[in-house]
């Protein structure tokens, strides 16, 4: 009697639900541990910050869904010379508020980007000067050529002048200053989501905003909030509440892929993981050893052959990385498929030592995060006990980032054996090269994270040379060459390159980009 | 008039020295301006906004500094979040609060007839079970107990939400979201967890004091002259065993404003405690400063309001006897 009552009713629910299908509100509803710091786009850069405000802001240009770089504000670029650009803007944008935009707002963009207190100057490094050619187009001259400057615009992102003008937000945040800083609390970009409510650290709410330009998926409203806690985060997902998980703790893999309606997305990430040895001190630091052993290219060679990568991938990483021959991963420009790893062998390792004059190994201390990387600390502990196989004894100091990084870190570098790994934001090798395998050269903003202090001359002067070299496929060469020389010369070990994991439930489709990016326009809530 | 100045005087002290004590574990707590800048940025400028932050100044001298704008109301602006620490802490405190007045409240409801209870009768059944379930509610901690209700009650039977905190309503112009069902659905197990520890701690304690004023002579005494066993209880039991529980609960309630952290970790409760642990992870100065203040202060006012308590219940601390 029940069930003929209720058969009609449910399928006139179903008639009814599709019929507005099209026009549903359908809402997305996003966890992540990290919160965006600020909603300035010149303020902090920190990735999760960056990529969130990518669904807000816009850039000239940005990566299409599958990974190439297109127009975005920009609709079409010439260049006239080697080193003079030319954008032709995108007509009938408006950002959020309703205002057009035009080239005015890129200019102003990029004065911000440059003023004292953005965290962006970067961005423009390359860049001698800049101007407004009419309403609609903006040409950009660099310093000398500069084959990636495309790579470089990735990160600008553009606001409205009136806006942050009237909002007095012509400038990124003033730390110091006692004003409010209205652009950290309030957005107003051209992309496809706008701001509706902004709680930071508790809820953020995203609606999709009427007049995009462009394509947009189904969702209409994101509702984000931060779970510091892994198990919270985990529970939140499997009971329901929320759709997408980004991060998922690597220990809960199993129990995502055994739960029901929800599903595990996975791709590579651009994040390599490498160890890194101090090859610029005579004498290493917080070891009894006497001088520096690292000197001796045996001695890296022999870490390299002891330090199992696959098992850490295996045991450590639970399958969720790739082992990594070099230090970008494929999808970088410049990556060089000809390199391959030291394979692990203990007793090659042990032979090089003894050829060295450390039969016995040495002692050490080894410096690594535990809370900044995917399994960092595990990470750490297991080269530990490798290392132990050689007879190289380590101490490690294991510690949360907040310690880690101002130890590590320009000036001091204080480490002499660590854990570290790189992103090129450009994803072009080009930028590891000019901050982790560049001979360090501070003043010139070179080698920064340079933190082993390796140095390969013939290396820097090939990447030096593909700087400016305009022709991609010479330049390319020139970026894979010289990594081969780091290779050869062992100035890293590189580990693993990272899986970027998320839980979803099965309703999601989502667009995984090696970066790390979110773009939720490509999203869809089925 | 003499005694409230003396312990305003004292308190002042008190929340001076908490400030300094911070101020020194401040220098191990990591480079805040590393967590402010990206990878690219340079070292001239890291530099240079350590030094406009004053981080280069001596730690005494970074403590001055402070301490003369506290007192003028002005806590700075906290390094990751960019606005006023006064207004974040503002923004963040009712939700702690709701959770201390809910589990304070049903932690005294239920633990005060419960140790009156099992101090009469503490041999019986019912008196053994409830100290059981009161050792498993001291003694498991709050971090587990939160992941286990949280699976059975949400991921399991789906009847609660796991995390963050519900809408919110305005009741008497106070806004809080226990005014609305989806509010307190979100605050019922936070709540829970919170009650469960404080209730085992506060039974025990009044049990211990009931059991040990019934065996005082004055008690034998009452029970000579044949009155009745509620007189004996209520009238001159009970109230014989308040000053030390009020001193507990006074202090247990101010630890759960405090330290809550755990639980508002589990379930993403946006009140103080997640504030806290946000601002460590972020080495961000003005606002770990803002909140060891914060907790001098509600340590030193409900110690403030508990010896005036004390005058009330206890005659002999009015006339000046004790």
């Amino acid at each position: 009697m029940l069930k003929t009552y209720l058969a009609p009713l449910s399928t006139a629910l179903v008639l009814s639900s599709a019929l507005v299908a099209p026009a549903q509100a359908e809402t997305l509803r996003l966890a992540s541990q990290s919160d965006a710091t600020s909603l300035d786009p010149h303020s902090h850069n920190e990735s999760f910050t960056n990529y969130f405000l990518a669904n807000i802001y816009e850039g000239l240009v940005a990566r299409d869904r599958t990974f190439e770089i297109t127009g975005q504000l920009a609709e079409s670029w010439e260049q006239l010379d080697a080193t003079t650009w030319r954008f032709k803007l995108r007509d009938g944008v408006t950002f959020h508020d309703g205002s057009a935009f035009a080239a005015d707002d890129v200019i102003f963009s990029m004065d911000r980007a440059l003023s004292e207190t953005s965290n962006f100057k970067h961005v423009l490094a390359s860049v001698e000067s800049y101007r407004a050619v009419d309403d609609m187009t903006v040409e950009i001259v660099t310093k000398a050529p500069n084959p990636i400057l495309l790579n470089d615009l990735l990160d600008l992102m553009i606001l409205d002048k009136q806006w942050a003008e009237a909002n007095g937000a012509a400038e990124p945040i003033n730390l110091q200053t006692e004003e409010k800083a209205f652009s950290a609390t309030n957005a107003n970009g051209t992309g496809p989501f706008s701001v509706m409510s902004r709680a930071q650290g508790e809820k953020t709410t995203l609606t999709a905003f009427d007049g995009y330009w462009g394509e947009s998926g189904n969702v209409t409203e994101v509702v984000f909030t931060p779970i510091n806690n892994a198990a919270t985060l985990v529970s939140a997902l499997l009971s329901g509440e929320v759709d997408l998980v980004m991060p998922l703790p690597l220990q809960d893999i199993a129990r995502i892929e055994a739960g029901e309606g929800v599903k595990v997305v996975s791709s590579a990430e651009a994040r390599t993981m490498y160890i890194g040895m101090d090859q610029w001190r005579d004498q290493i630091i917080e070891s009894p050893v006497e001088g520096n052993p690292f000197l001796d290219l045996r001695v890296r060679q022999a870490i390299a052959h002891a330090v199992d990568a696959q098992a850490i991938i295996d045991r450590v990483m639970q399958g969720q990385a790739t082992l990594a021959t070099q230090y970008v991963m494929e999808k970088v420009n410049g990556y060089n498929p000809d390199l391959t790893r030291l394979e692990y062998n203990v007793e090659t390792a042990k032979s090089l030592l003894t050829e060295a004059g450390y039969p016995d190994g040495f002692e050490l201390t080894m410096d690594c995060s535990t809370d900044r990387y995917v399994n960092d600390g595990q990470i750490c502990q297991a080269t530990v006990s490798l290392l132990a196989r050689i007879g190289i004894t380590v101490n490690l100091i294991a510690q949360p980032k907040a310690q880690f990084f101002p130890k590590v870190v320009a000036p001091d570098f204080g480490t002499s054996f660590f854990l570290l790994s790189w992103t090129p934001s450009t994803m072009d090798s080009l930028n590891v090269f000019q901050n982790v395998l560049g001979t360090r050269d501070l003043e010139n903003g070179v080698g920064a994270w340079n933190i082993s202090g390796c140095s390969v001359p013939e290396a820097d002067a090939l990447a030096a040379e593909a700087a400016v070299t305009m022709d991609a496929a010479a330049r390319e060469k020139m970026l894979q060459d010289a990594m081969a020389l780091m290779v050869e010369d062992v100035c890293l070990v590189p580990l693993h390159v990272q899986q970027l994991v998320w839980g979803a439930a099965e309703n999601i489709d989502v667009v995984q980009h090696p970066t790390f990016e979110f773009p939720l326009e490509y999203f869809n809530v089925n | 008039m003499y005694f409230l100045l003396a312990r305003l005087f004292q308190a002042t002290v008190v929340m001076l020295c908490v400030a300094l004590v911070g101020f020194l574990v401040f220098q191990f707590v990591g480079d805040p301006v590393l967590s402010l800048v990206g990878q690219e940025t340079t070292v001239e400028d890291r530099e240079a906004l350590r030094e406009s932050l004053g981080l280069n100044d001596p730690i005494l001298v970074q403590y001055a500094r402070y301490v003369m704008n506290a007192v003028q109301g002005d806590f700075g602006i906290s390094y990751s979040f960019n606005r006023d620490v006064s207004e974040m802490i503002a923004d963040r405190l009712p939700a702690t609060v709701e959770l201390v007045l809910l589990s304070g409240v049903f932690s005294l409801l239920l633990a005060i007839p419960a140790g009156i209870y099992t101090g009469i009768r503490r041999k019986g059944g019912i008196a053994q079970t409830i100290m059981t379930i009161s050792i498993i509610g001291v003694s498991i901690p709050s971090f587990l107990l939160g992941i286990l209700l949280i699976l059975v009650f949400s991921v399991w039977l789906n009847w609660l939400p796991s995390f963050g905190r519900g809408d919110l309503a305005t009741v008497f112009g106070l806004r809080s979201s226990l005014f609305t069902w989806n509010g307190l659905s979100h605050a019922l197990m936070p709540a829970a967890v919170l009650c469960l520890f404080q209730l085992g701690v506060i039974l025990r304690l009044i049990r211990a004091e009931m059991l040990e004023v019934l065996r005082t002579d004055y008690i034998r005494f009452a029970w000579a002259r044949g009155l009745p066993g509620k007189r004996v209880y209520f009238g001159h039991a009970l109230k014989n065993t308040l000053v030390p529980v009020v001193t507990a609960v006074g202090l247990q309630l101010s630890s759960l404003f405090a330290f809550s952290i755990i639980t508002e970790l589990v379930f993403q409760w946006p009140g103080m405690g997640s504030l806290l642990l946000h601002a460590i992870g972020q080495s961000d100065i003005p606002l770990l400063a803002a909140y060891l203040i914060f907790v001098g202060l509600v340590f030193t006012i409900s110690n403030l309001i508990v010896d005036g308590v004390y005058v009330l219940i206890d005659p002999r601390i009015r006339h000046g006897a004790l």
